[in-house]
Parts: C-alpha cells; structure tokens; sequence
C-alpha cells in the first residue's frame, strides 16, 4: 500500500506540475505566479460552465427538461475528460521511460498500473468538477427546489463519471497504438489514427447534433451513450447506483485486462522496427533555414501527442469551414435571412479560439529537451531555430485560415470589404498565436521531460496560451454581443490592434528572444 | 586554440568553477581531469556555448564565446557526456541535419558519411531511427557527427563511455589525426590511463579550482597519473 501511495503521489505530480522540473525548488515568486495562473485558469473555466450552463438551462427550460441540465454538463466534461485520458493511455500507461525503471524495483504490477490509472481518474474528476459545480449552482437557481438526495444522486454520478470513459479511452488509444505498431513509421501512422478518430467524434457529434424535433439530451446521447441513464439517475436512485455501476465496472474490468497484459503490450509498443539491407546513396545540401524546417516537421509529425495537440486548432477550424457553408445553405432553404454583417461579428472569437488554444509554437522549444545541445552547440543564431519554429506553424494554419474564412464569408454573403478585414484579422490571429505561443515557450521552457505528454500538455506555456484564448474568446464574444457602431469600423479597430500586440509580440522574440532562453536553460 | 582566462560560474550563491585559467595549443591533446562535481563538465558546457557565465572569458582561435559565438562554433565539435540527439530521425538523417548546419558542400558529405560511418562500423543501421539505437551506437553516430565538419576544436565529455574496444582505438587514432593536423582536442575523462597514455596536457580541477597543470611527463614524473591524482585528492 505504501508503495502504492508513493507511486501515486510520483504519477499525480506529473500529471499536474507545470512549468517547474521536479528535483529543483522554485523561488516564492514563481510559486505565486504560477498558482495565480492555475487559479485565474481555473476561474475562467468556472465562468464559462457557468455560462455555457446556463445558455443550457435556459434552452431546457423551455422544454421542461431541466433536470437533463447536470447529465448533460457531466457528459461534456466526459466528452473531454475522453481526450485527456487518451494522452494519457498512448504516453504515460503505456511507452513511458518509468516502465524498466519501475518493473525492475520490488513493485507489483498491480501497484503500478493502478498507481497511473487512478492518477489519470483524479485529475479527470477535477476537471469533472471545475465544470459540474457551477452547472449544479446554475440549476438549483433555474430549477428551485433541490432535494437532499437530489444532491446525493448528482454527488454519486460525477464521482463515477470519470471511469468508463477513461476506460474506454484505454481501450481505443491501445488499438490504435497495436494498430500502428505495425508500421516502421510507427508514430506518424499512430498521429493519423488519432486525427481520423478524432474527426469521427465530430462527424458523429455534427450528424447526430441538436435538433429542436428530438432535443439536445437524444444528440448528445449518441456519443455518451449512457446520457438516458444518468437522467434518470437524478430523479431514481436505482438509476444512479446503475450509472455508478456501469461506470465502475467497465473500470474494473479495463484495469484488469490492462494489469493482466501491461508487459505484454509494452513490450509489443516498445519493440523498434529496423530497415533491412540498408545501403548509402549520394546526399545532397540544403540550406540551413530549410533542414531546421524539415527537422520540425519530421518533430511534429513523429509524435502523435504533439501532432494531435497542435492539429486540433486546424480540423476545428476545418470543420467550422465545412459546417458554416452548409448551415447556412439549409437555413436559407427553410427562409430564414440571416445578416451576415452582424454573424460575421462573432467570427474572430471562433479563429481566436482554434488558434490560441494550441499552437505548435508553444511547446517546440520543450519539445527539444535534452537534445537541445545539438542546435545549441552548432553555428547557427536563435533566431534563425525561432524562425524554423514558427515556419512550421504557419504554413500549418495559415491555408486553412485564409481558404477557411474566405468559404466562410462567401457563405454568408458578407461585402468585399468586410469580408477582406476579416481574412485580414483571421490572419492576424494565426501570426499573432504563433509568435506569442513561443514568446511563452521562451519564458517557459521544460526542457526536463520524462514523456511527451509533459512537455506537450503541462508546461506553463501552454497554460499561458489557454489562458489567452478563454479571454480573447470572451472578449470578442461581449464585443459581438454589445456592439454599437458598424461591423466594418470593429474590424478596422480589430486590424489595428492585433496588428500593434503582433509587432509587440515578434519585436520582444528578435530582440530579448535569445537572451530570455539561455537565462532559462 | 583554447584560451581560458580567469574563467568563473556560480549557481546563485555557490561557486561551480573559480577563477579557471587554462590554455590548449594547436596540435595539441589536452585531458581534463576530476572527480565528479569537480566543474569539468561546466567549464566544458561553457567552452561549447551552452552554459553562460558570469567571470572571465573564453577564447577560440582567438574569438571570444561571448562576443562571437557563431564563429567559435564553426570550427569547433562537441561530443557531450550523454548523446541525448533527436530519437525521431534515423541517423542518416540525423548527419544530413548536421551537415547542412554546418554548410558541408556534397561532395565533403557523401564522402565523410561513407568514411566514419564504416570506420565506427554503424552503416548499416544509419537507416534506422536513432530510437532504436543502443547507447554506443549513439554514441558513435555523436562523434561521426563531430567529426563530418572537420572541426578545428574538438571538445569530448567522456567520449569513451558507452563504446565497444574497436570504436575506441579507433577513436583514439582519430584524436591523434586530428592533432597531426593541427587541431585541438580538449577532453574530459575519468579513465587516467587514457589520458595518461593520449594526452599532451593535463589540467586536474578539484572544488572549482585548478590544482594542477601541465605537460604530461612533468606531473606524472616517475609515478604515474593515477596515483598522483589520488594525491591531489587526499590533500585537502
């Protein structure tokens, strides 16, 4: 058991560390700054389940389904709590540098297993929590009357909610991690598995999406599948404890499968295929702007957990340009006149949100660890490593920004003018991520890594940058919403701005870039 | 080639180097020796450009590492204490990547690559990604990537460690090339019969401090290195 608990401890540390490598005793002011960021994060996540809640409620309360308010909020944070647990399985249970270390120490297999599992159930129940507490303070204002055992229902279900679909993120991220094992270019082909999958997700989630006919709890339940019983479960006690069950049961059983096999699949997951017959052929040079360009792509698209992170904004924002046009050709068929110069408004708040999230840029110098020497050691500037860095982000987003937005505005007829402001702040926003993305990576790189997922997810970084696209979001969201002079004029002030934090945000990398990096590492 | 002088790294109030003042001349194989913690691998860090530092200054060829680090880089090749390199390119690719850093023309490439990828026995595999590699294959394909851009300065951390008898003569008669030539070699070590045996120079760091320094018949006398530096060792 003690050893159980130590290892726990070790898993949860890194699950939820962020910029500081273990072993080195952070200064009381990097202590404060970074609680103040967990808990301005944390804050702004409250605020948006809160939000995000009560556009629910009120959308229930029409229809009397108030009580579908809580499942519905648990199955969205189930939804996303699916993803982490994802990461998880394809880095820290399975693939980790820990797995010789720990199997060679006098450890169960069993202490080890569930010492990463239940790290992986904790920090999803947080999250769980971040978005069902203000859910549950939303609906006890919209619903009135909440009983004790109402509470005690809620209570027992968002405790459980966490383990099937952990379990089932297991199960699918070990099929595709099998799946890709058995390709030499096993990482790339595990990256692709990850996009199509995910890509699945939001096409079910597009087709089988709300609809006033069938109502939001029949959508959502397509995808979490036990949304009927956790409804029930609110009014039925017995419901609950067969949410509880199912929920607690899949766990057990995954766990057992996983405890039963770990050294089998790991040692499957860690064989390396070898060329055969290899043989020189005669090389050819290439500039060294270009070969840093390449080495960041081969990084990129060699890592699932970085490919998928930093893709996520891109299909996003592909999939938003796909369902835009679509939307509104169907709206336009039942009659409806839609203004395009007002939804147009609330376009920047949707880029902010695909591009501030994750750029590639935000963990590409973490991304180096310990191999950060070789460029160090060579004769080439920073600058010139920044710029390779930032390359590869924008040739990613950029087409899909600018292709995406223009299918967008045509889609909604909005005039020539409008509609080149806002290809203008689209663009605006895709540099504008990528040059802060490593503007943070700068001031806080994690060179220090034992898995991807560290270096990928946990860094301060990438906090910065949620941070950021939460507000930039929100901002441009209240700006849509309170609006009172011309589209036109908001997107001449959107230009301007963006285009003073973008000259900010690159003039602080050329000139302070280098020395802010090497004060770091 | 190497001019060290008054170098100084602290690590906020500790003092890792004091006051190192070393000089390695062309053609010339200078060994470094310490115990572990001793400031070898943070003076190495520092001569190579990883690793600022606060006193003093570091000269190559002549040109500073603070004020032209590009141009110190280009003539000098540093195989670290571990050969941490990038486990997502295969190691061809990994030598390509370094030869265009460094501008290696085709012909200079093609013909390096066929050379010490054969000499370190590891063309077979160069094909392979570096993650599959063992520590000694990654350790060779480290120093053929030192190697491949005829450095003028070449700075080893241990570079022994990790290879097999054949990659190490080999390597030896290397360093030995190198300086016929009228480079530079600075290495770190802990194996002192190698050093004893391959060295020009020696400096012994001890606490930060240099303690001992010279031509290599001069300290060892008629003892030999090992037991002089257990000396130096016991006498604090």
């Amino acid at each position: 058991m003690t050893k159980f608990l130590s290892l726990l401890k070790i898993q949860l540390l890194g699950f939820l560390t962020t910029g500081r490598s273990r072993g080195k005793k952070a200064s009381n002011g990097k202590k404060v700054g970074t609680l103040s960021i967990i808990l301005i994060l944390g804050a702004i996540m409250v605020f948006y389940g809160y939000t995000y809640s009560k556009i629910f409620a009120e959308a229930l309360l029409l229809t009397g389904e108030i009580i579908q308010l809580l499942p519905l909020m648990m199955s969205m944070a189930c939804l996303i709590n699916f993803f982490f647990s994802f990461y998880g399985t394809t880095n820290i249970l399975y693939s980790n540098k820990d797995y010789e270390l720990l199997n060679a120490m006098p450890i169960s297999k069993f202490a080890i297993v569930m010492s990463k599992l239940c790290a992986m159930i904790v920090s999803n129940l947080l999250f769980t929590l971040c978005i069902i507490i203000p859910s549950f303070f939303v609906y006890a204002k919209f619903a009135g009357d909440v009983s004790f055992i109402f509470v005690v229902e809620v209570l027992l279900m968002t405790l459980f909610s966490p383990f099937l679909v952990s379990a089932l993120a297991i199960i699918v991220g070990l099929l595709i991690s099998l799946l890709a094992s058995l390709f030499v270019k096993k990482n790339l082909i595990n990256g692709i598995l990850l996009i199509v999958f995910m890509l699945c997700i939001f096409a079910i989630s597009f087709i089988s999406g709300y609809s006033m006919e069938t109502g939001l709890a029949s959508g959502i339940g397509k995808i979490y599948f036990i949304l009927p019983i956790a409804i029930k479960g609110c009014t039925s006690f017995g419901y609950t404890m067969l949410f509880v069950g199912i929920n607690f049961g899949t766990f057990a059983l995954v766990s057992t499968f996983v405890i039963l096999t770990y050294k089998k699949f790991n040692t499957i997951l860690s064989t390396k295929r070898t060329v055969k017959n290899f043989k020189l052929k005669q090389y050819n040079s290439k500039g060294q702007l270009k070969s840093l360009f390449n080495r960041e792509m081969k990084r990129l698209f060699t890592s699932p957990i970085y490919f998928v992170n930093c893709a996520l904004g891109v299909i996003m924002n592909l999939v938003i340009c796909i369902v835009v046009p679509i939307v509104f050709s169907s709206l336009r068929k039942e009659g409806l006149f839609i203004d395009g110069s007002i939804v147009v408004l609330f376009a920047p708040a949707i880029f902010s949100f695909c591009f501030l999230l994750s750029p590639s840029t935000a963990c590409s110098i973490s991304m180096e660890g310990q191999s950060f020497w070789v460029v160090r050691t060579s004769p080439i500037s920073m600058n010139k490593i920044f710029n390779a860095k930032m390359l590869v982000n924008i040739v990613l987003n950029v087409p899909i920004a600018v292709i995406g937005t223009i299918v967008a505005m045509i889609s909604i007829k909005v005039k020539f003018t409008l509609a080149l402001l806002c290809v203008i702040v689209s663009l605006l926003l895709c540099t504008l991520s990528c040059g802060l993305g490593l503007l943070f990576n700068i001031l806080f790189p994690k060179l220090n890594w034992t898995n991807e997922n560290q270096a990928v997810k946990q860094g301060a970084a990438l906090l910065f940058m949620v941070l950021f696209a939460f507000v930039f979001t929100g901002l441009f969201v209240l700006i849509g919403i309170k609006a009172t002079i011309s589209p036109l004029w908001i997107f001449v002030i959107y230009s301007a701005t963006l285009l003073i934090f973008n000259i900010v945000t690159y003039c602080l990398i050329y000139l302070y870039g280098e020395q802010w990096l090497i004060k770091k590492v | 080639m190497l001019e060290i002088k008054n170098y100084t790294k602290k690590y906020g109030n500790f003092t890792a180097v004091d006051n190192l003042s070393l000089t390695a001349n062309s053609g010339e194989i200078y060994g470094f020796i310490g115990h572990n913690g001793a400031g070898k691998s943070t003076t190495i860090k520092s001569i190579v450009g990883t690793l600022a530092f606060e006193g003093g200054d570091i000269l190559i060829d002549g040109m500073s590492v603070k004020t032209n680090p590009l141009e110190c880089k280009k003539i000098t090749a540093y195989v670290p204490d571990n050969p941490d390199i990038y486990e997502y390119l295969t190691g061809i690719q990994y030598l390509n990547f370094v030869c265009d850093i460094f501008g290696i023309g085709n012909a200079q490439r093609n013909e390096k690559i066929a050379r010490y990828s054969s000499l370190f026995e590891i063309q077979g595999n160069l094909g392979d990604l570096i993650s599959s590699y063992s520590h000694g294959m990654k350790q060779k394909l480290v120093l053929i990537s030192a190697l491949i851009h005829d450095p003028k300065f070449l700075v080893l951390d241990e570079p022994f460690v990790g290879l097999d008898p054949i990659a190490s003569h080999n390597l030896k008669e290397i360093m030995k090339e190198i300086c016929a030539k009228g480079g530079t070699i600075f290495f770190s070590t802990h194996v002192l019969e190698v050093a004893e045996k391959l060295c020009d120079r020696v400096g012994i760091i001890k606490g930060g401090k240099l303690v001992a320094e010279g031509k290599v018949k001069d300290i060892v006398g008629d003892k030999n290195l090992e037991s002089i530096f257990l000396e130096i060792e016991k006498n604090d």
